[in-house]
């Protein structure tokens, strides 16, 4: 059968519904006896990046696994624009790109051989390929290096041909399994740089990593998991939004606070809790909402002669959640 | 040193120990030995000297044991660390270069010496059923023991020169085609040079070349082997003019019967071999970190040699990527066509000068051809195993599988494409041997009167059989490559082997079949049994492949 003929709409986009560019429904699965992932679900809405963040042994390569086909579910259903991954194997294989946690090249061809290789071997006639190799090999920057041998590029370049051959079939899903792992820092930017550049032209981007701080930057939407339980799946943005009951702010003043600092906080008009964060000359700011308001609040402070050195909404970092929603010990 | 060499060791030792193969392999070998006794006595109801039998099996069996140990097992000693980037961490945990021979080489060696030990009890028991001497036992156990020291530390040399596993088990393997042809030429050379050339023992430079020829034509084990199993040697016994042989005189006997020049050659050549591997492991490990893959022959599209590089892809890539790096491409190609074809020149040259020039007879084309051909399909089959044992491993080598396996293809489809390449690249032997199909046929028409060997071969039952085995052979080596890190090719060999020599009650009964069946009714019916027993085989190995690298591309 030709390749050219499976790439068709999925019965959900035809119907003019939007289906969700990945959609994970109650997958369980388990690895002689030891259950990997636990009714795991969640969806990744298209053209976004999604972070998947998780421990080590969290069940997140099981789970890229089986969305990229390589592995069946042993319950649930996994669905990419809602085409299942076990029925519509080669049609789901046809809109994604899967790039493994480790380089999966072949380091005796040349770049350009390389991704030649890969253009034919998802159906590329011969006269575009020249073409689509040109245009990944501009979008990750190594035109320099197309006649190089793969064996003989660092660690970084070797990614971005990893990245290059993963965008050769133009997939509409990108799932990249710690695409920054043992990357030096330049490396590791340009490569956000990159996946942002994709989602500029449309990609969703499914993104497993451990550099927590970037994910926070770059994705709009995130799942956690954790000993194969999904922990969070949501926006970005609603998990670092401070849990509290009222608004919350973040006070950070140069030095060492005085002693007094909390209990003249404590005495502003409206404010309900004062909390010291441990070790830094930082205060979290609860007030009532129905009786003072941050610009009150913030002329009040002014008046108290304190050196502050910042005053922002308190937005968790993805550490904390991370740290809060993951639990300790051994996996 | 002692510290690093007793941890090397211990390690080995534990690690044999956890592995559960290493015992199946033990369990298979005790087996074989079982099922010989099985045979001997069942043979020993209708012929005389079954224990002769029954030893020559068991000796036969280990020297071809101890051949494939070394081409896999201990070729692999050094290059294991190298391939794994680990020479450098046990050189930082003071382990010096020494150490790191023994402690590597010795464990193997003890592995292997402890399989010939656990036998030889049992192997004793051939003085019991009949017509082997102790001495004969001890000889041909001896001869084994000096071939596995030679070997090993021949292995262990070109595993410390070599970057790969794989180039330092095609050197080993070279080395010991050469072990195993150097008697003859010696021989040839010896009685060329006595009767020709009037070579004498007397001066001293030419008694000097004869001594090394003689040394070098009784340096194999096999010939020493097939010596041991003669009836001349059991012949020998102690000098019973002593009414009571003193220990000294037992001690020179079994001293002359096992010291044999075979025996003190090769353990010299091992203990030579062990020296130069000490003397190249510094200048051979310096820089193993910077380990990169190279693409043999075939050169870069930007090169001027254009065709010579593998060009642009294919129609079908997985065809274009294994022919040019998995079998050399067309540079490969070209020089494997001009060696098959000196191949042949070389054979008419010998016979030229062997038969025509010296002794006035003529030039037979035919055999010349004959044993050309013979060769090729020798060589085509060395070429196709080693693809085989070759077409996964490398995908698993490089961690490619889970990117090959996610394009929209089947697993049926990236099987047999890939078989499809390795096939381009056995292209130079497949030439040569249709051209000797051609003479032949062409000599049938000219010398007449007509008789077709083409068609003879075909519709032999016999080359069907052949090439289904050699297709199961294939198979079993693919599925054992995704197995093993290492040595698939020689287990396989192993396993068809010990196959062949187990169920001889199988193989003997197909074999009776088409031999005795007279009638065209019967051969047929023979023939399509063979062949349905093979064709099963492969098609069974086929599926659990296919499993298997499922099971790998989701690992």
């Amino acid at each position: 059968m030709s390749i050219e003929t499976i790439d068709q709409p999925s019965p959900a986009e035809t119907s003019g519904q939007r289906p969700p560019a990945i959609d994970v429904v109650d997958i369980v699965h388990s690895f002689k006896g030891r259950r990997a992932l636990d009714h795991v679900s969640f969806q990744v809405q298209p053209h976004s990046l999604h972070g998947f963040v998780g421990p080590n042994g969290a069940g997140k390569t099981t789970t890229l696994k089986i969305v990229c086909t390589l592995l069946r579910p042993q319950y649930g259903e996994a669905r990419v624009f809602g085409r299942d991954v076990v029925e519509d194997q080669k049609a789901v294989r046809k809109r994604i790109g899967f790039m493994p946690d480790h380089f999966s090249t072949y380091r005796q061809m040349t770049v350009t051989e390389y991704l030649d290789f890969f253009a034919a071997a998802y159906g590329q006639p011969f006269a575009k390929r020249t073409e689509v190799i040109d245009q990944v090999l501009d979008l990750t920057d190594m035109d320099k290096r197309r006649d190089d041998m793969i064996s003989g590029l660092s660690r970084g370049m070797q990614q971005r041909v990893s990245l290059a051959r993963v965008l050769i079939n133009d997939p509409d899903v990108l799932l990249l399994d710690e695409p920054a792992s043992g990357l030096d820092p330049r490396a590791r930017i340009e490569l956000m740089e990159i996946l942002k550049a994709l989602k500029s032209m449309g990609k969703t981007v499914f993104i497993s990593s451990h550099i927590l701080s970037e994910l926070a930057e770059l994705c709009d939407s995130v799942t956690i998991i954790d000993r194969g339980k999904v922990k969070y799946s949501g926006l970005m943005s609603q998990l670092l939004t401070s849990t509290e009951e009222h608004p919350t702010f973040r006070l950070t003043v140069a030095g060492e606070p005085a002693a007094e600092v909390e209990a003249q906080l404590r005495a502003l008009p409206g404010i309900v809790k004062v909390e010291r964060i441990e070790a830094r000359p930082e205060f979290r700011l609860s007030y009532d909402a129905s009786l003072t308001s941050t610009n009150q609040i913030l002329a009040a402070l002014l008046g108290l002669n304190i050196p502050i050195q910042g005053f922002a909404e308190d937005r968790r970092h993805l550490n904390e959640a991370f740290m809060d929603l993951t639990a300790k010990g051994i996996r | 040193m002692w510290t690093g060499i007793s941890a090397l060791l211990a390690r080995a030792m534990q690690l044999d120990a956890r592995k559960l193969w290493t015992h199946l392999f033990r369990l298979a070998f005790v087996l074989f030995i079982y099922g010989s006794l099985l045979m001997a006595q069942l043979q020993s109801m209708s012929f005389g000297a079954p224990g002769l039998y029954f030893l020559q099996n068991i000796v036969f069996l280990n020297a071809v044991f101890i051949s494939l140990a070394g081409v896999s097992f201990f070729s692999s000693a050094i290059t294991e660390e190298k391939e794994e980037k680990t020479l450098g961490l046990l050189q930082m945990a003071g382990i010096g270069p020494m150490s790191v021979l023994l402690g590597k080489s010795t464990s193997r060696l003890i592995q292997a010496f402890m399989l010939l030990l656990v036998q030889f009890p049992f192997t004793l028991l051939s003085i019991t059923l009949g017509g082997v001497t102790m001495h004969q036992v001890a000889a041909a156990y001896a001869a084994l023991a000096a071939f596995l020291i030679g070997l090993a530390n021949l292995a262990l040399f070109w595993s410390v020169v070599c970057r790969r596993t794989g180039s330092a088990a095609g050197l080993t393997t070279l080395m010991l085609v050469m072990y195993v042809i150097a008697p003859f030429v010696a021989q040839g050379l010896m009685s060329e040079l006595q009767i020709s050339w009037s070579w004498s023992a007397k001066v001293w430079w030419q008694g000097s070349v004869l001594w090394v020829l003689r040394i070098i034509s009784e340096s194999q084990v096999f010939l020493r082997i097939t010596e041991v199993m003669q009836t001349s040697f059991a012949a020998a016994t102690l000098d019973t003019t002593e009414l009571n042989p003193s220990w000294w005189s037992i001690i020179r006997f079994y001293g002359r019967m096992v010291l044999s020049t075979q025996v003190i050659t090769n353990t010299l050549f091992g203990i030579f071999c062990f020296l130069c591997a000490r003397l190249a492991y510094g200048p051979c490990t310096q820089d193993v970190d910077q380990l990169t893959d190279t693409r043999g022959l075939v050169l870069k599209s930007s090169s001027r040699m254009k065709m010579f590089s593998a060009g642009r892809c294919w129609g079908n890539p997985l065809v274009w990527k294994d022919f040019h790096f998995l079998t050399g491409g067309y540079s490969m190609a070209i020089v494997k066509w001009f060696l098959y074809g000196g191949l042949l020149f070389a054979i008419i040259l010998f016979q030229y000068y062997g038969d025509y020039r010296w002794r006035g007879g003529d030039i037979d084309w035919e055999s010349a051809v004959g044993v050309f051909a013979m060769t090729l399909v020798a060589f085509l089959v060395i070429e196709a195993s080693l693809y085989a044992s070759r077409i996964f491993h490398d995908e698993i080598r490089l961690q490619t599988m889970s990117s090959l396996l996610m394009l929209p293809r089947s697993v049926a489809y990236l099987g047999y494409s890939k078989a499809l390449g390795c096939l381009l690249g056995l292209f130079p032997a497949a030439f040569w041997l249709l051209f000797c199909g051609v003479f032949a046929l062409l000599a049938g028409w000219l010398t007449g009167p007509y008789v077709d060997p083409v068609t003879d071969l075909v519709l032999n039952p016999g080359l069907w059989g052949t090439l289904l085995t050699i297709s199961v052979f294939l198979h079993l080596t693919t599925l054992l490559s995704l197995f093993v890190k290492w040595g698939a090719l020689p287990l396989a060999i192993l396993i068809m082997m010990m196959m062949t020599c187990t169920c001889p009650m199988i193989v003997g009964v197909a074999g009776m079949l088409i031999q005795s069946v007279n009638d065209d009714a019967g051969l047929i019916v023979a023939t399509l049994v063979m062949m349905l027993i093979n064709l099963v085989a492969s098609f069974v190995l086929q599926m659990m492949i296919g499993a298997r690298l499922q099971e790998i591309g989701s690992k």
